[in-house]
């Protein structure tokens, strides 16, 4: 394939032309994230084979604002991705799709598109819910910490 | 992405989404007294670690985890990689640096398990 044309990692946010381009697009951003993420959490919760001392110096340099929202953000990046990864699986594995019929003129709109976006609606709800709890418990964080 | 590679990033994102929730929910103030900061002490934590339950589901989370990325961002690289050497050098270096990572979180785990 030619390089000419392609936008690269540029080409996941210009042009957002639909809600399926967003939903791809954010995938990949949190995905990206969330491994990052994951790499930083594992050499923090590694710590605890140092020993106790290391281990709550370690919590108490992490216990301020600044990473609680950081790990706000991560907790709603991996809501969003999970519930839009669920959407993935029943949407490319088809469980989602109706029984395929013949193509009869005058062709009606193809009613995959409404099953989707039930599913996509479903997903939201469920993952706003799931943020909700998240953002309560930031709020108590909060404060705790100002106490 | 090849179909087995395409099933497993499926299987292992449905698993973690059940095993994201379970660890999230350790630290919510909705389902634990104290939440963040009781599930957070030393106390809890090696309470945790000295347990064969919690132990496997650590196991399990983190081979997850790192699978699912694993493949993720293999994926990724390979719209933007096209050449075949290209394709085996990112393989084996996202391998490398993936089954490091594996190893290291697997200390805690194994420094513990069961007691």
């Amino acid at each position: 394939m030619s390089r000419k044309g392609r936008k690269g990692i540029l080409g996941w946010i210009i042009p957002i032309t639909n809600m399926e381009r967003l939903l791809y697009s954010l995938h990949r951003i949190t995905g990206i994230g969330l491994t990052l993420y994951l790499f930083i959490h594992i050499y923090e919760t590694s710590m605890r084979a140092l020993g106790r001392e290391t281990w709550i110096s370690t919590s108490e340099f992490l216990d301020n604002p600044v990473f609680h929202i950081g790990l706000l953000l991560v907790v709603l990046a991996a809501i969003f991705h999970g519930a839009n990864g669920i959407r993935l699986i029943l949407q490319e594995l088809g469980l989602i799709a109706p029984k395929p019929t013949q193509p009869v003129y005058p062709y009606r709109k193809y009613h995959r598109e409404r099953r989707v976006y039930i599913v996509t609606i479903t997903m939201l709800i469920l993952g706003i819910g799931v943020a909700i709890f998240a953002l309560r418990d930031f709020l108590i964080l909060l404060e705790v910490l100002g106490k | 992405m090849n179909g087995r590679i395409r099933l497993g990033i499926y299987f292992s994102g449905a698993l973690l989404a059940v095993l994201v929730l379970i660890h999230l929910s350790l630290f919510s103030y909705w389902f634990v007294e104290g939440g963040y900061y009781t599930n957070m002490s030393w106390e809890a934590v090696s309470e945790r670690m000295n347990s064969l339950l919690w132990d496997a589901f650590y196991l399990v989370f983190l081979t997850t985890v790192m699978a699912h990325s694993y493949i993720g961002i293999r994926n990724i690289l390979f719209e933007y990689i096209t050449s075949d050497g290209g394709r085996r050098l990112v393989t084996y270096a996202l391998a490398l640096i993936w089954i490091s990572a594996y190893i290291y979180g697997l200390i805690p785990i194994i420094a513990s398990a069961g007691g």
